[in-house]
C-alpha cells in the first residue's frame, strides 16, 4: 500500500510545486526578476526554431534543385548543359530582379527623412498566434528599440504592420497592428476623421471614436494619423469594409481589412530616427 | 539515463514542430497544435509525472517565445499533462477515438483557460478574441491526433528497441 502511494504523492507534490511556480509567473510576470529569466529562456530556446526554419527553408531549395538536376538529365548533354547554363541565369536574374523590387521599395522611401531603415527577415511565427506577433532576425545590434514602427509593403505600397514588443540582441518580436493589444490613431481619407484602431486578432480590425455625423463610405482609406507616437503619419493601413456598433452611442465603429497580406510575411522594415 | 534522452530530444523535436515548422504547414494561419496532441500521448503513455514536466516545459517554451500573458501556456499545459496523465491505464489510449475525444477536449479546454487567465490576472491587458483559428483549431487537432500518435507510437518501439539493445 505504502509503495503504491508514494509515488502518487510525489507527482501530486511536483505537481502543486509546477503550479504554483505558473502562478508565481502569472503575477510576477512584470517584476525585474521575472523578466531576467525570460530574456534568459528567450536566448536558451530561440535558435532551435530559428535553426529549424533555417533548414526547412534549405531543404525546401535542395528539393527543387535536384527535380532541376532529374529533368535536365533526361536531355542529350548538350542541351541539358545550355539548360543548366540558362536556369543558372534565369535563377540570378529572379533573384536580382527580387531584389531589385525590394531595394527599389526600400530606398523610394523618401518620405522619411532623417530616419534609418532596417530591413529584417521574419525568423518565427506560431500558427495559433497568426494576428499577434511575429520574431524578427535583427535587434539591438541594428539599433531597434521597444516601440519602433514596423512597416512592410503591399502592391508596392508602404502599410503599417506593427511595433517592436520586445527587442534582444539580435531578434526582436513585433506586436502586430491586429493584437488585441494594439491600438493605433488613424485618419479616416477623405473626411479626415481621427479614431482609434484596435486589433481584433484577426484579419479585420476595428476603428473605434469616430463622429457619428460623419459620412464614412465602404472603401473609404485609413492611414496612420499625425496624432501617433509610434508611426510616421500617412502610412497606408487598409479600407473600410463594413460597419460595426459602436458601444457608446456617442461614437461610431467601422471594421478596417488591412491591406498587408498576413500570409505572406517574409521581409519587413524597421523606422529608426538618425541618432538614436 | 536513456529515457532522459529521448524525453529531452522530444521536447526539442516539439518545440521545432510547433515553433520552427508549423509557420509553414498552416493555411491562413490555421495549423494543429501539435504541443497538446504530444502532451496527451506522453502522458497518456507515461503518466502524469512526466506529462505535467513536459507540459511544463513546452508551456514555459512558448511563454517565453510569444507576448502572450506570461505563465498561462506554462500553467494550462502542466494542467493538461497532469489530468491526462491520471487517466493512464484507466483508458485504452490505443483506440483512435480515445485519443481524438481527449485531444478535443483538451483543445477546448486550452482556449478556455487561456480565457479565464486572461480575465482573473490581466482582464485590462488582455482580451480574448474568438475568431476562425480558436473554433477550428480543436477540430484539426482531434482529426490528425490518430496519425501523430501512430507516429510517436513507432518512435517510442524503435527507441525502446534501440536503448535495449544498447
Amino acid at each position: 500500500m505504502n509503495e503504491e502511494f508514494h509515488p502518487h504523492r510525489k507527482t501530486n507534490l511536483i505537481f502543486v510545486f509546477l503550479l504554483t511556480f505558473s502562478i508565481f509567473l502569472l503575477t510576477a510576470r512584470l517584476g525585474s526578476y521575472v523578466k531576467i529569466i525570460k530574456n534568459f529562456l528567450f536566448y536558451v530556446i530561440i535558435p532551435t526554431p530559428r535553426f529549424a526554419a533555417n533548414v526547412y527553408q534549405a531543404s525546401h531549395n535542395l528539393s527543387s534543385n535536384i527535380k532541376g538536376i532529374v529533368k535536365a538529365h533526361q536531355e542529350n548533354q548538350k542541351l541539358r548543359e545550355m539548360l543548366e547554363y540558362y536556369r543558372l541565369l534565369e535563377d540570378e536574374w529572379a533573384q536580382i530582379q527580387e531584389e531589385n523590387i525590394r531595394l527599389k521599395n526600400v530606398f523610394n522611401l523618401s518620405q522619411f527623412k532623417n530616419k534609418k531603415i532596417v530591413v529584417a527577415k521574419v525568423v518565427s511565427r506560431e500558427p495559433g498566434s497568426w494576428f499577434q506577433w511575429i520574431i524578427i532576425d535583427k535587434g539591438k545590434e541594428d539599433q531597434l528599440f521597444i516601440d519602433a514602427p514596423v512597416l512592410t509593403w503591399q502592391d508596392k505600397k508602404l502599410c503599417a504592420l506593427g511595433r517592436i514588443g520586445e527587442v534582444f540582441n539580435e531578434s526582436s518580436k513585433v506586436i502586430l497592428i491586429t493584437n488585441a493589444l494594439s491600438a493605433l490613431p488613424v485618419l479616416i481619407e477623405p473626411v479626415r476623421e481621427d479614431g482609434l484602431l484596435e486589433g481584433q486578432n484577426a484579419f479585420r480590425l476595428r476603428a473605434n471614436y469616430l463622429t457619428p455625423k460623419k459620412k464614412f463610405a465602404l472603401g473609404n482609406k485609413v492611414v496612420t494619423s499625425p496624432l501617433s507616437s509610434v508611426f510616421p503619419p500617412g502610412i497606408m493601413i487598409g479600407s473600410i469594409v463594413d460597419f460595426a456598433e459602436s458601444e457608446d452611442e456617442r461614437f461610431s465603429s467601422v471594421e478596417v481589412e488591412s491591406i498587408v497580406n498576413f500570409n505572406n510575411l517574409r521581409e519587413v522594415i524597421v523606422l529608426i530616427p538618425e541618432g538614436k | 539515463m536513456g529515457r532522459f534522452i529521448f524525453y529531452s530530444l522530444f521536447f526539442i523535436f516539439g518545440v521545432i514542430l510547433q515553433f520552427g515548422w508549423s509557420q509553414f504547414l498552416q493555411f491562413y494561419g490555421l495549423a494543429p497544435n501539435f504541443l497538446i496532441i504530444f502532451i496527451i500521448f506522453i502522458s497518456l503513455l507515461r503518466g502524469p509525472m512526466i506529462g505535467q514536466l513536459l507540459g511544463f516545459s513546452w508551456g514555459l517554451s512558448w511563454d517565453v517565445l510569444s507576448v502572450d500573458l506570461f505563465g498561462s501556456y506554462t500553467f494550462i499545459f502542466t494542467c493538461i499533462g497532469y489530468f491526462i496523465g491520471k487517466l493512464s491505464k484507466k483508458w485504452n489510449e490505443s483506440k483512435a477515438v480515445t485519443q481524438m475525444l481527449l485531444v478535443l477536449i483538451s483543445s477546448i479546454m486550452f482556449w478556455v483557460l487561456l480565457n479565464l487567465l486572461y480575465t482573473i490576472f490581466a482582464p485590462e491587458e488582455f482580451a480574448f478574441k474568438i475568431n476562425y483559428i480558436v473554433i477550428w483549431q480543436p477540430v484539426l487537432n482531434m482529426l490528425i491526433a490518430p496519425i501523430i500518435f501512430k507516429f510517436c507510437n513507432l518512435v517510442i518501439d524503435y527507441f525502446d528497441i534501440y536503448s535495449s539493445r544498447h
